[in-house]
């Protein structure tokens, strides 16, 4: 859709990819989630701490100093904060190439330039300008009125960060009545009519409606059952069955006729 | 198009925003100016924000509209608007008062409780205050989300009256809340750059009209009228951006909610 930066990438191969970049509300969404998580990592470890501190060592102060073994769990304390703050985005971008929980969440993606996985020195780069970009949200600016949506970490990486394909695993609901009326249709009707894009619109109602307005899962599905009656050159919508079981019938006997075939 | 993730509703709209600046920009800043205008202006100004609102959707559909049209469909409405606008006021009024009354309720039981003097009657009595105050900002988020497209339906569609785009807004926004909320979430923290450049630029006008003025003090009207232009200016600069975000929102929702998109003769 044009309201998103789309790239083209040429592989080595000359296999060209297309690209739709993640966009500002993604990568913002997808910074809250991980500065939330971030944020709560580092506080379970202060409170950790502080809870050790106080039951491990009940005067924190010997002589006029911080108790060895308390000084002792400031230390890790403090290094496994800093460890926190420097590791959480280096460490996960690398071994979930490209993501964190965040933009897991938000299906987005951190690649190279050149369509490649992100792997540790581009994160490290990423890391380590993130307080510079998240200064005055510079980072903001630049991806908004940058053609590549590049933050000056992705500048300096030479990464971008991209939309994830999507695959809807979401399962349909067929009925038992229609699953008995798509062994009829496949010798009845010409399912064979049906084009890819048929189908995928089919599926989609069937996917979707539940979260439809019942008034219009009606007119839609009296609407689409009329359209495939006329490609399956069907005399009628088959009696006795609604338009919504005609149409998982239909997208029924497609994909059995696509595994046959 | 199949329905958008929170974040894309945000980045269309912001790039909406973006393309049609100087368009809304202008209509958001006349529609401010309205409001001085006592009644015929207001509605004149609800008006004029549902046509950006309108145009937004426009952009989204594919079907870009100049002004003229959108005023066209626009403009009969002007008074449906106003009224909407009331009503909209008034449902919030009359959800609040019983929110009040049972949050003034709960401050006298932990006054009552907090005069035992025990830690934990002292503690409770801190709970209740804030899961109720907590209970109230959910409350009146939730109703606002639902209300939150009022405009649009009246922009857009053909007969829709001032009550039957309440409930429009009411039926698509169902089981959306969160989803809207998060949107209005991500929108603002985009929107505070922007806040930033614009106030630091307002506050190097207001210095350069305030030193012209001590120069010249016989001039004091002028800078008046300047000062007031300069804040609805600033006033007039975010509208926009949440009017394109509303009518991305609106698009959203009707491929949801109506499956607006499923059709096999494309």
């Amino acid at each position: 859709m044009r309201f998103f930066n789309q790239i083209n990438l040429q592989t080595p191969e000359s296999v060209e990819l297309e690209f739709t970049l993640a966009g500002i509300g993604n990568r913002s969404f997808a910074l809250i989630i991980d500065y939330i998580i971030f944020g709560l990592t580092i506080l379970l470890v202060w409170v950790l701490s502080a809870f050790l501190a106080f039951q491990l060592v009940p005067n924190l102060i010997d002589d006029g100093f911080l108790n060895r073994l308390a000084q002792w769990i400031w230390a890790v304390q403090s290094l496994t904060t800093f460890a926190i703050y420097v590791g959480y985005f280096v460490v996960l971008e690398t071994l979930w190439q490209g993501q964190t929980p965040g933009k897991k969440w938000t299906k987005i993606r951190v690649i190279c330039d050149n369509g490649k996985p992100e792997r540790l020195p581009q994160a490290i780069l990423r890391a380590l300008l993130r307080p510079v970009d998240d200064l005055l949200f510079m980072g903001v600016f630049f991806i908004i009125f940058t053609q590549q949506e590049k933050r000056l970490g992705d500048m300096v990486a030479g990464t971008i960060v991209v939309q994830e394909e999507t695959s809807m695993l979401t399962q349909v609901e067929i009925s038992t009545e229609a699953e008995d009326l798509a062994v009829k249709l496949r010798i009845e009707a010409e399912i064979d009519n049906l084009l890819p894009e048929d189908f995928a619109t089919i599926r989609d109602f069937l996917q979707r409606r539940k979260n439809i307005m019942l008034e219009y899962q009606h007119q839609l599905s009296r609407k689409l059952a009329e359209q495939v009656r006329e490609i399956i050159l069907l005399d009628s919508v088959p009696e006795g069955y609604s338009n919504s079981q005609f149409l998982e019938a239909a997208y029924l006997a497609y994909q059995q006729d696509e595994i046959i075939n | 198009m199949k329905p958008l993730s929170v974040g894309n509703v945000v980045s269309a709209g912001l790039r909406i925003y973006r393309d049609n600046f100087k368009q809304y920009f202008k209509l958001a800043f006349l529609g401010y100016l309205w409001i001085l205008v006592p009644v015929y202006g207001w509605a004149k100004y609800s008006a004029m924000m549902g046509m950006i609102a309108r145009l937004a959707y426009q952009e989204v559909t594919e079907q870009p509209e100049t002004t003229r049209d959108a005023q066209r469909h626009v403009k009969p409405k002007m008074w449906d608007f106003l009224v909407a606008g009331i009503l909209v006021g008034l449902i919030l009024f009359v959800a609040i008062i019983p929110f009040s009354i049972i949050i003034g309720l709960v401050g006298v039981m932990a006054g009552f409780i907090f005069d035992q003097n025990s830690a934990i009657g002292m503690v409770a009595g801190v709970l209740l205050i804030i899961v109720a105050l907590l209970l109230f900002v959910f409350g009146l988020l939730w109703l606002i989300s639902r209300l939150f497209l009022v405009e649009l339906p009246l922009a857009v569609e053909e007969n829709v009256t001032a009550t039957s785009t309440i409930k429009r807004s009411w039926n698509l926004t169902k089981g959306s809340v969160g989803r809207i909320q998060l949107i209005v979430l991500i929108g603002f923290l985009i929107s505070l750059p922007i806040l930033l450049v614009t106030n630091i630029a307002s506050l190097i006008f207001q210095t350069l009209i305030g030193a012209g003025l001590e120069n010249a003090p016989s001039l004091a009207a002028i800078g008046t009228i300047l000062y007031l232009l300069l804040a609805f200016a600033g006033g007039a600069l975010m509208i926009p951006f949440w009017q394109a975000i509303k009518g991305v929102i609106y698009y959203d929702l009707r491929l949801r909610r109506e499956g607006m998109d499923i059709d096999l003769k494309k």
